[in-house]
């Protein structure tokens, strides 16, 4: 079934011209169109546009000629800013919200020829660890439509997952891409921060927003990133440098690598499934003649603690914007400006930004900034000199990304803090900026399993290449969800 | 932690402009008070000799050239707004006080 | 009863200055927002739309070193932007971008020139970076009132300067406001204007008993508009809190708006209603470090400021401080001024001194009346320097009377013509003959014979008035000398 070729074989096809363009796209099309209705993975379609440009790129000529990503499907997650095309943020304050500029990496995308076919629904504002935090409706586990399937990037790891684009766009911010990779059974690239331009996506953590993607193999990341990455002019926090061709060295030999175990990384509560499967895919490594050695990560343990205060405060300094003036959800019936602020945001907002909002307010308010705030960065300085120390002894960190298997819709929904625990081994990564690529290593109980490979600051050809060394061994890539229809993998 | 007064949960949803209901201003109560509880476990590392992070880059002096370019219709400008009139957003009548 | 105390002012300044750059402080609109349409000048970034991120201008932070380097402060080597979060229709991201614990320059003075001639000095305590607001307009839309937001302005450069509580009274403020303008003016980094709001100002004020070191109660006074309203709205307080104080009333610590047409203050909130402001710093804008090198261009590129000039003028050209004080009130009125010294030094023979004080003389009593009546700038000036001391010239070899010449400069700054041409075709070379001037000696003792009588009986200060006469006879072209000689002979 073609819908379930990786980028790099679609593009293959495309450019021997043994697929059109239209043939990818209208597969595309067909299979959204039926998983749609389960999974939820959508808030905006824009599959008409799709079919007219892939008829165009047809009608004009090859697919090598337009760019790396001629004629590729791609899913925005919905905090990526499109041009005329609604931009909601899974929230209702964006509701019906048209950009009028695009983000740097959507007109990269573009002009490397890929194809939208639409908006992806998300944790609103991405504030979330399952999806279940948008406005607009959770969006479902391919696997297991009972379970979520991992957040805040959850539309993007189900509509990849289910075959409807090889690519989809996501934001790691505490752990939003991995996570629903690792839930979803499929690549998640988070690049280090600085790496890729976050212009044009709506901030949630402006220090660790993290712009990457989702795939259904690491190689097809690599390529994502080659097309992302780098300097941009509108984003003062990219960095000037060279974009490695992260493809080539997919196929690197890992022999005489040396990969750190983070001891911290085994915290109590994480589930055996888990695990076990961590276990045999250090095995693996192994195999490969890759050096192993357990390394400390003394301050994992406060990561958490710290991204919750420093989170909220920027988020709740991000989202002053939302005032219902110039653009989103207004109560313009409001007698005075404070109630017009007071009713937007009230009706805007869902809880779990509210919440944020609250928390970071207060957070930051006069008489707690040291105490909050100023502790928290200060812990933070912490937790970056364990990875810089880890590095000194290793090439590169692996961990698994969740403690837990995918959990079922509404289980942690009422308890914030319980939720807020599912990112415990993601967020420390995105706290010191370092990046992360989360690769499927199994299943339990018919729901995916992912580790994580961790790199230095701006080191992801390295990343890359241990991933593709793994997941070249192993057969957890290649596997696909029915979507309940038979219950089983292919 | 001690739990969070209804006042002090007013007080901040006065500063962020977030209107509440009784019922909101309970649950962020006890939502916020075990948040800020769990991140009270910070307070176990001694950071009287460390300095703050707020930025991982590692870039400082990124400026832009001081050139002008072109500006965005007002159309464009006004194309979200939720009450609009010639040219102009409208919002209720403000005076100098906040 | 209780005897009225006697009390002293203490007030500091803060001032914000909107700095001449092309583009914004974080995005690449256009600046020059005053008097233009409406929702014109705006970008992602300066509209506040979702994912628009700021990035600084360096040329308005080069500026704002500028200021403080003039303003003697000690510049930081490290500085930082922070967010400064307030809920506002003119602030598009519901933050200011703004410096709050780094700011780029800290502990400076101005030394401050009072209307004596004494200089004090007004401590600088800080200079920080910023950026400014759009504006709201109030108006009435379908029989409602309403108000109207336009964002032009927001996201314009703003540097912000506090002084220290180191002023003494309303005139004085004004005095600092006005020197400030002076500075950045001399600086090319703001045209200064209070009247379009380049120059805004915002006063803390608070009034103690004589001989009290610590400080009462302040309140800040909002909305002054031009250097005349910041000393009226000044004095204004502090008769307001000179009789809340006299009858034992406490001064209530709050922000008070300026009413220009009821010339009174106006309370407009109170300390605790104030905000919190929330500061951070700006994740989105990489912190800013100043080398050495840096720091040394920025240093070259500053011009004599006006107070140096004041005092440079006086000790090279021995000018009163009146005089200096005026010459150097624009960089272009003293370069004018200088220029035209060493074109005459290069003329003529004489000392500096004397090349000095006499072209002084002629821009003090005829370039700057021609400027204050026609409200022109130096700048616009039709006579050059050079043209100037051929006038000066003439006068000096006696080819025109001194009366003459100020006529020729006048006539000279409003056609664009020369003195030369002027002398030629109005006919005013000076008479200094005796037989041409004899006549003239003739009818004026024969027409006013009480002066004369005075003369004789030994008043024989009455001269001058005669000689007046005479030169008004003369049309102005007699030579006063010569008349004088004359009248001494005639009358002996
Ligand atoms: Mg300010
Ligand atoms: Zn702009």
């Amino acid at each position: 079934m073609q819908r379930f070729f990786t980028l790099t074989e679609a593009r293959e096809k495309l450019v021997k011209k043994e697929l059109s363009v239209t043939q990818l796209i209208e597969e595309a099309v067909t299979t959204i169109n039926t998983t749609e209705k389960k999974l939820h993975a959508f808030n905006t379609l824009t599959l008409e546009q799709a079919l007219e440009k892939a008829a165009k790129i047809d009608r004009q000529g090859t697919v090598k000629d337009i760019g790396p990503m001629g004629g590729i499907p791609i899913g925005y997650k919905d905090n990526f800013c499109t041009k005329g095309v609604r931009t909601t943020a899974s929230s209702n304050i964006l509701g019906n919200y048209i950009p009028i500029y695009n983000a740097t990496v959507v007109d990269r995308y573009e002009k490397a020829g890929a194809i939208s076919v639409g908006k992806l629904n998300c944790d609103a504002f991405a504030h979330g660890s399952s999806g279940e935090n948008s406005d607009f409706g959770p969006t479902k586990n391919p696997w297991n439509l009972e379970y979520v399937p991992g957040g805040s990037s959850s539309g993007s790891g189900a509509l990849v997952a289910s075959g409807g684009a090889f690519l989809a766009t996501g934001t790691d911010t505490g752990g939003s891409i991995r996570l629903p990779a690792s839930f979803c059974g499929i690549v998640g690239l988070k690049p280090s921060y600085g790496r890729v331009s976050r212009y044009g996506i709506v901030a949630m953590t402006s220090s660790t927003d993290s712009i990457g993607c989702l795939t259904r193999s690491v190689k097809d990341a690599a390529l994502a990133l080659e097309v992302t990455a780098g300097k941009d002019i509108h984003d003062g926090t990219t960095v000037d440098k060279k974009v490695e061709s992260y493809t080539s060295f997919c196929g690197k030999p890992v022999k005489g690598m040396t990969i750190g175990i983070p001891k911290e990384y085994f915290v109590k509560g994480i589930e055996k499934e888990v695990v076990d499967a961590t276990e045999k895919a250090i095995e693996v490594y192994k195999s490969l003649g890759v050096k192993i050695k357990e390394v400390s990560l003394p301050h994992t343990e406060y990561a958490t603690a710290v991204y919750y205060i420093v989170t909220p405060s920027e988020v709740s300094s991000n989202l002053a914007r939302y005032d219902g003036v110039r653009y989103g959800y207004s109560d313009t019936e409001a007698p005075d400006m404070l109630s017009r602020y007071f009713n937007s945001r009230r009706d805007g907002f869902g809880a779990e930004a509210k919440r944020r909002i609250m928390i970071g307010t207060y957070a930051l308010s006069s008489g707690y900034y040291d105490a909050y705030y100023k502790k928290a960065q200060q812990v933070r300085t912490l937790v970056c000199d364990d990875f810089k120390k880890a590095f000194q002894k290793v090439d590169l960190l692996l961990a698994p990304v969740s403690p837990t298997l995918p959990f079922k819709i509404g289980e942690k929904a009422s308890d914030p803090l319980q939720m807020y625990l599912s990112d415990i081994l993601t967020i420390a990564v995105n706290l010191a900026g370092v990046p992360g690529l989360a690769i499927p290593c199994g299943f339990a109980k018919g729901l995916p399993i992912g580790i994580q490979v961790i790199a230095p600051q701006f080191e992801e050809a390295k990343m890359f290449q241990a991933g593709y060394a793994y997941e070249q061994e192993t057969k957890w890539h290649t596997m696909h969800p029915t979507l309940g229809e038979n219950n089983g993998k292919k | 932690m001690a739990k969070l007064t209804k006042e002090q949960v007013e007080k901040v949803a006065h500063l962020a402009r977030i209107g509440l209901t009784l019922k909101d201003t309970k649950l962020f109560q006890e939502q916020l008070s075990d948040i800020l509880t769990y991140v009270e476990k910070l307070n176990g590392v001694d950071t009287s000799k460390v300095s703050m992070t707020s930025q991982v880059t590692g870039l400082t002096n990124v400026f832009r050239e001081d050139e002008a370019s072109p500006s965005l219709s007002v159309e464009d400008v006004l194309s979200n707004a939720p009450k609009k009139k010639n040219n102009l957003f409208i919002i209720p009548a403000v005076f100098d006080q906040e | 009863m209780v005897k009225n105390k006697e009390y002293e002012t203490v007030i500091g300044l803060e001032v914000h200055v909107e700095l001449a750059t092309k583009s914004k402080m974080f995005c690449s609109c256009s600046a020059d927002w005053f008097g233009e349409k409406p929702n014109t000048h705006n970008c992602p970034v300066c509209m506040g739309l979702p994912g628009a991120l700021p990035v600084p201008n360096g040329k308005a932070i080069e500026m704002c070193v500028k200021v403080g380097l003039a303003l003697n402060c000690t510049v930081a080597k490290e500085s930082k932007f922070d967010r400064k979060n307030y809920f506002y229709p003119d602030l598009p991201k519901g933050y200011q971008i703004s410096q709050f614990d780094q700011p780029l320059s800290v502990k400076g003075y101005l030394p401050l020139l009072l209307d004596d001639g004494t200089v004090k000095r007004i401590g600088i305590t800080r200079i920080h970076q910023e950026e400014d607001t759009g504006k709201l307009i109030h108006s009435v839309v379908d029989g409602k009132k309403v108000s109207l937001v336009d964002l032009n302005r927001s996201g314009v450069p703003l540097i912000e300067v506090v002084s220290e509580p180191d002023i003494s009274s309303p005139q004085e403020a004004k005095l600092f406001l006005q020197q400030m303008r002076q500075i950045v003016r001399y600086l090319e980094v703001s045209d200064g204007d209070m009247e379009k709001g380049s120059l805004r100002c915002d006063a803390n004020i608070s009034l103690r008993p004589k001989g009290d070191k610590k400080l009462g109660t302040k309140v800040e006074i909002k909305n002054m508009n031009s250097f005349r309203s910041v000393e009226r709205a000044l004095e204004s307080e502090i008769v307001r809190q000179t009789s809340l104080l006299n009858e034992e009333k406490k001064i209530v610590q709050e922000t008070r708006g300026w009413d220009e047409d009821k010339a009174k203050t106006f309370s407009q909130r109170s300390k605790e209603e104030s905000s919190d402001y929330r500061y951070f710093p700006e994740p989105d804008v990489p912190p800013m470090l100043l080398t050495e090198q840096q720091l040394t261009n920025i240093k070259k590129e500053i011009p004599e400021l006006g107070f140096e000039k004041y005092t440079r003028l006086q000790k090279e050209y021995g000018l009163s401080k009146k005089f200096a004080a005026i010459l150097t009130e624009s960089r272009n009125m003293a370069q004018f001024y200088e220029d035209a010294v060493s074109v005459l030094m290069k003329a003529s023979k004489g000392t500096k001194e004397q090349a000095g004080k006499d072209v002084a003389n002629w821009i003090v009593t005829g370039v700057m009346k021609y400027l204050n009546e026609t409200g022109a700038s130096i700048r616009e000036l039709l006579v050059e320097p050079a043209e100037l001391i051929e006038l000066i010239l003439f006068v000096r070899d006696g080819t025109v009377s001194q009366t003459a010449g100020a006529q020729i400069l006048d006539e000279m700054l409003r056609t664009d013509k020369s003195a030369r041409y002027i002398i030629e075709e109005k006919g005013l070379q000076q008479i200094s003959g005796t037989s041409e001037l004899e006549g003239i000696v003739d009818k004026v003792i024969r027409e006013h014979p009480e002066e004369v009588k005075k003369f004789k009986e030994g008043k024989t200060q009455v001269i001058g008035f005669l000689i007046g006469i005479g030169m008004k006879e003369s049309k102005g072209k007699a030579n006063p000398q010569v008349l004088k000689g004359l009248f001494d002979k005639k009358l002996k």
